[in-house]
């Protein structure tokens, strides 16, 4: 159960990365296109902010399901001690 | 693809540096034990001493594979240059780090100097390529962000250097994926950049993994993440090694999380982790405990510190897969 648990939780950031750029850039490109300003850097800026955000958004997300598994199979086993 | 010419050199090049660090760990650590360079390992009963800093043999394998890579390959000096350039960088304040406990907001800082080498070279390619997505420009803000593709590494490979053989033994295995990544992509040079680091590696696991007879120290894991980062950057697969990284980043970003700041492990009064009489190690319920890498394998109950080394490889396969499948998955957008 622990490997496979471990396993899923790498593969589903693994594959979050990979997934996630994909759609990450496609969002980011849609809603901040090249012609948004007239000056690139700015552009570049503002593309770069709202990927961070959005990353950083997922790393919650994978924080939040790692505390829920952590702190689940802790209260088992500490459960299954007592 | 690399040609059949080439892929004997980048081999080659990877048993100089393999032989290189093998051959160098011995004399070391029995200098560095003599002169009270010692660490001690705190995931064993007995307390015993380990020499620390053996991280220089992995500079020493690198630094010997590259001079022979750029005689076997006599192609693209100046990235073999920049990437050596950053490994020792990083080496040196890993030195600095080991000798004198620098500040955890100081160290990341002092890291992103590493990037300098290539930075000064021109060794990178500002149009990173992305799985699915392909060529992104990235023109302006790409040496920026460089410092961070050398600094992250760095300091995420020393956030993890908590276990005999976790270090090594996991970028072993992800230095065999990005060669691998790099030799697909015909870019012979970082290929054998790759496959040196693999090399000593491999030879530095041998004496690392439990019972650990060496450290690596800080010299040896910052220098090993810069190379990581730098290959990273000079081979222009960016994406794939943050995919092949993904414990190491997991690791940090938990600890980072918790803790809600940089910190250094010694600072960390709630331990994560805690050593049982019979030898074995098992989480801790500390709330205020960050929730490492380690403390999560250990969820689930007690394991011995080989066990953990164990599961900590087989996820690095999975995530080394990943990112090689990634690397060939072809262009959508």
């Amino acid at each position: 159960m622990r490997l496979f648990a471990l396993t899923g939780l790498v593969a589903f950031v693994c594959l979050s990365v990979i997934f996630g750029i994909f759609l990450l850039i496609r969002f980011v490109m849609f809603i901040l296109p090249s012609s948004l300003t007239e000056f690139r850097i700015v552009t570049d800026i503002l593309r770069i902010l709202l990927a961070l955000a959005l990353a950083y958004g997922w790393l919650r997300l994978w924080k939040t399901i790692t505390d829920w598994y952590f702190w689940r199979s802790v209260g088992i086993v500490k459960t299954d001690q007592d | 693809m690399l040609d059949p010419c080439s892929s004997v050199a980048v081999l080659a090049v990877s048993v100089i540096a393999f032989v290189t660090t093998y051959l160098t760990i011995p004399p070391l650590a029995t200098w560095l034990k003599q002169r009270g360079v010692v660490g001690v390992d705190i995931h064993k009963l007995n307390k015993p001493k380990i020499p620390e800093m053996c991280g220089l043999s992995i500079l020493a394998g690198l630094t010997v594979a590259a001079f022979a890579s750029s005689q076997l390959l006599s192609v693209h000096s100046r990235e073999i240059v920049a990437f050596l350039g950053t490994v020792l960088i990083a080496g040196t304040i890993g030195v600095i780090d080991d000798i004198r406990t620098l500040s955890p907001r100081l160290k990341p800082v002092l890291t992103t100097i590493a990037a300098a080498p290539i930075l000064l070279l021109g060794t990178y390619d500002p149009h990173p390529v992305f799985p699915l997505v392909g060529t992104i420009r990235l023109t302006i803000l790409y040496p920026f962000l460089i410092l961070f593709a050398i600094a992250v590494p760095a300091n995420a490979v020393n956030m993890l250097d908590v276990l005999n053989g976790s270090m090594s033994g996991t970028l072993v295995i992800v230095s065999l994926a990005l060669g691998v990544v790099l030799a697909l992509s015909g870019k012979a040079a970082a290929a054998s950049l790759a496959l040196a680091l693999l090399g000593s590696l491999l030879a530095f696991y041998l004496f690392n993994r439990c019972p650990a007879r060496v450290f690596a120290g800080d010299t040896g894991s910052l220098a090993v993440g810069a190379a990581v980062g730098a290959l990273a950057v000079i081979g222009s697969i960016e994406a794939v090694t943050i995919v092949a990284l993904a414990l190491y980043i997991m690791n940090a970003f938990y600890g980072l999380a918790s803790i809600g700041r940089l910190y250094e492990r010694r600072e960390v009064r709630s331990r994560p982790v805690r050593l049982r009489d019979d030898g074995l190690l098992e989480a801790t319920a500390d709330k205020d405990a960050p929730v490492t890498l380690t403390r999560l394998i250990l969820a689930e109950g007690q394991l011995h510190e080989r066990q953990i080394v164990h599961i900590m490889l087989l996820l690095t396969v999975v995530s080394s897969a990943l990112a090689v499948l990634a690397s060939l998955l072809p262009e959508v957008l």
